[in-house]
């Protein structure tokens, strides 16, 4: 294993990795094993869009969500899923910051998670409405209706960072992948590979002038990149804010969720990470280094949710409300315990295995690892959104009817669907590592060393 | 009518992002001003001798996250006074309610406005090039290092400039446009 600060060994010829990472969409050799998870995903998304049919025909009241249960599977899978996203621009915009070179192998594909994690958010908040051909009616525009949104909800602040944090992240990986791009146009023999690179990459020559613009270009986004995240995470905590529920109201939230959303996110980047190394035969590109570098990131971003969830409970008891205790002994003892109990098993007790370097390094081990904190922290939007809603301040309308309807489930499981569809695509064209980048490292550790 | 190709420069290759940093210092020095270096990821150590030193993108990002800015905010107080609602007894002008859309639209159009000036100042898009006509030119997305000098240098004569540009490169390619 190299000991350098990209992971990768000193002698790595930068031809090599032009080969390698280019001759993946040039060459594609994995048809088999790629036309069988894609045939999944598309079974996945064929289910999404038969759940989406039966929505729109026939309403939300096909879901189980009801009073007092207003907010159940669509606003916990948006923030579920929003959350996800963040990892992305984290890897990719802060350690780009920082100058982690061993980011490197990883962003792409961060990157590309983080897209279709919020396309999959975002579609949320669109289905959820009784109405959905209006959704448009959240964006400012000059309606004959003569109403503007509501600028003092976080909801209407919530079309806007999703909006922005879309567009962020697709300016920031299409940037960011240009010049990939430019060498698969330079590197394919086909007419047809030739056309479709060469206009992904419009034009890019590689030329000092254009790098020198595009390092400015690409460090002022990540820049700005950074900021949105935060942003984006602590203001959907705010949508809980605005809940007349106890429970949704601690001060904590905005770390606390900000936390939790990077924490699910490298989760399924360490689990994307170990499934393309294999798939794509990456093993030298994302190295055990890499993967034992992001069970660290999970470990780090573990704690800080647990943090999260020591402050919530410790605040609920040293409040003196007497509601704010209900619900949170309604967390752990009432009938939903079992999302805050699996929560604290997924995230915090089976997370400590990542303190052994071994299990860190083992593709399968930290596979496993990533699957549950993924679990727990869809547990733990559970236990957040939906148990508070079951204990109102008023105990007559206290209930505990809400389960998920067969639909509501079958939306949620038809969102991976359209999450994997895309990313089979951007596997099987899109080059999965950063190659440019790659070899910029490799060089200045040469001349370093 | 057959009109006679012009040439557009000389493509020069070298091995490696050394031996391209000293010949744009020597073509520096020799009296080229037009001549532009190719190579497979970012080189600083370029800028000085090719004499790029301008941070036009990040005045695009000012401007554009300024921009951005006013009108997130002049958005939501214009809504605001043209349909005035009362939430909560909040002040109709709530400014700490505001930031978040203002922060929000001034990061949005900053990215905007970075990859506008980005495009803009690279002259991109643009499809084709005489330059992706030379077949070494190709390697400068891979592991090679190319430095072209320009016909239009006052400098440039197609002999002289091919003879000083071979006792340095491993090869000279003519380029026309």
């Amino acid at each position: 294993m190299a000991d350098t600060p990209h992971f990768l060994p000193l002698d790595l010829p930068a031809s090599a990795v032009t080969a390698q990472v280019m001759d993946i969409p040039l060459r594609f050799t994995q048809r088999r094993r790629w036309w069988m998870l894609l045939g999944a995903c598309s079974t996945l998304l064929g289910l999404f869009v038969v759940a989406v049919i039966v929505l729109f025909t026939r309403g939300v009241g096909v879901w189980g969500s009801n009073t007092p249960v207003n907010w159940a599977f669509d606003i916990l899978n948006y923030i579920w899923w929003l959350g996800i996203g963040h990892a992305g621009t984290f890897i990719s915009a802060l350690l780009l910051l920082m100058e982690r070179p061993w980011r490197n192998s990883l962003n792409r594909l961060a990157e590309l998670m983080t897209l279709m994690a919020v396309c999959c958010a975002g579609l949320y908040p669109i289905m959820h409405l009784g109405r959905p051909q209006y959704f448009y009616w959240i964006a400012p525009y000059p309606s004959t209706l003569g109403l503007w949104p509501q600028f003092k909800s976080p909801t209407a602040w919530d079309f806007f960072a999703v909006l922005s944090y879309l567009l962020v992240s697709v300016l920031f990986l299409y940037i960011g992948a240009i010049p990939d791009f430019a060498a698969a146009r330079d590197r394919a023999k086909g007419r047809g590979q030739q056309l479709f690179y060469g206009i992904l990459a419009m034009g890019w020559r590689n030329a000092a002038t254009h790098w020198r613009y595009w390092h400015q270009a690409y460090r002022v986004i990540a820049l700005l990149a950074v900021p949105l995240v935060f942003s984006v995470s602590s203001g959907y905590s705010f949508l809980l804010n605005l809940g007349l529920a106890a429970g949704w109201h601690s001060t904590v939230f905005p770390p606390y969720f900000v936390a939790g959303a990077v924490f699910s996110g490298f989760a399924l980047v360490a689990l994307l990470a170990c499934g393309v190394r294999r798939l794509l035969m990456l093993d030298n590109l994302i190295t055990t280094r890499h993967l034992d570098m992001l069970g660290r990131l999970i470990l780090a971003t573990g704690w800080l949710t647990a943090y999260g969830y020591l402050a919530d409970v410790f605040m609920a008891f040293y409040s003196g409300e007497a509601q704010e205790r209900e619900v949170t002994l309604a967390r752990m003892i009432g009938p939903t315990a079992w999302s805050f109990w699996l929560a604290i098993i997924c995230n915090v007790v089976i997370l400590q295995a990542l303190w052994w370097p071994w299990v860190r390094r083992h593709a399968g081990w930290l596979s496993l690892i990533a699957l549950a904190v993924l679990v727990g922290m869809w547990c733990e939007r559970y236990m957040l959104l939906v148990t508070p809603q079951t204990r109102d301040f008023m105990p007559s309308a206290w209930s505990d009817a809400y389960s998920p309807t067969f639909w509501e489930v079958a939306l949620f499981i038809g969102t991976f669907g359209v999450f994997g569809v895309p990313f089979c695509l951007f596997l099987r064209y899109v080059p999965m590592v950063s190659a440019f980048e790659v070899k910029q490292a490799l060089h200045r550790n040469r001349e370093g060393a | 009518m057959k009109t006679e190709p012009t040439p557009y420069g000389l493509l020069a290759e070298f091995p490696d992002a050394e031996a391209l940093i000293a010949a744009c210092e020597s073509a520096r020095a020799a009296g080229y001003r037009r001549l532009e270096a190719f190579s497979p990821f970012p080189l600083e150590e370029l800028d000085a001798p090719l004499g790029l030193s301008d941070c036009r993108v990040q005045v695009f990002a000012l401007t554009g996250g300024v921009l951005g800015a006013a009108c997130g905010f002049g958005l939501q107080v214009y809504a605001n006074l043209d349909y005035p609602l009362n939430i909560g007894a909040r002040p109709l002008i709530a400014l700490p309610a505001f930031m978040v859309v203002t922060f929000l639209l001034a990061v949005l159009f900053a990215c905007l406005a970075t990859v506008l000036g980005l495009f803009m100042l690279c002259r991109l898009p643009r499809l084709h090039h005489p330059l992706f006509d030379a077949s070494a030119f190709a390697g400068a997305s891979d592991d090679r290092f190319l430095l072209c000098l320009l016909a239009e240098d006052a400098h440039f004569h197609l002999a002289d400039t091919r003879a000083w540009l071979a006792e340095r490169a491993d090869s000279v390619t003519e380029v026309w446009q």
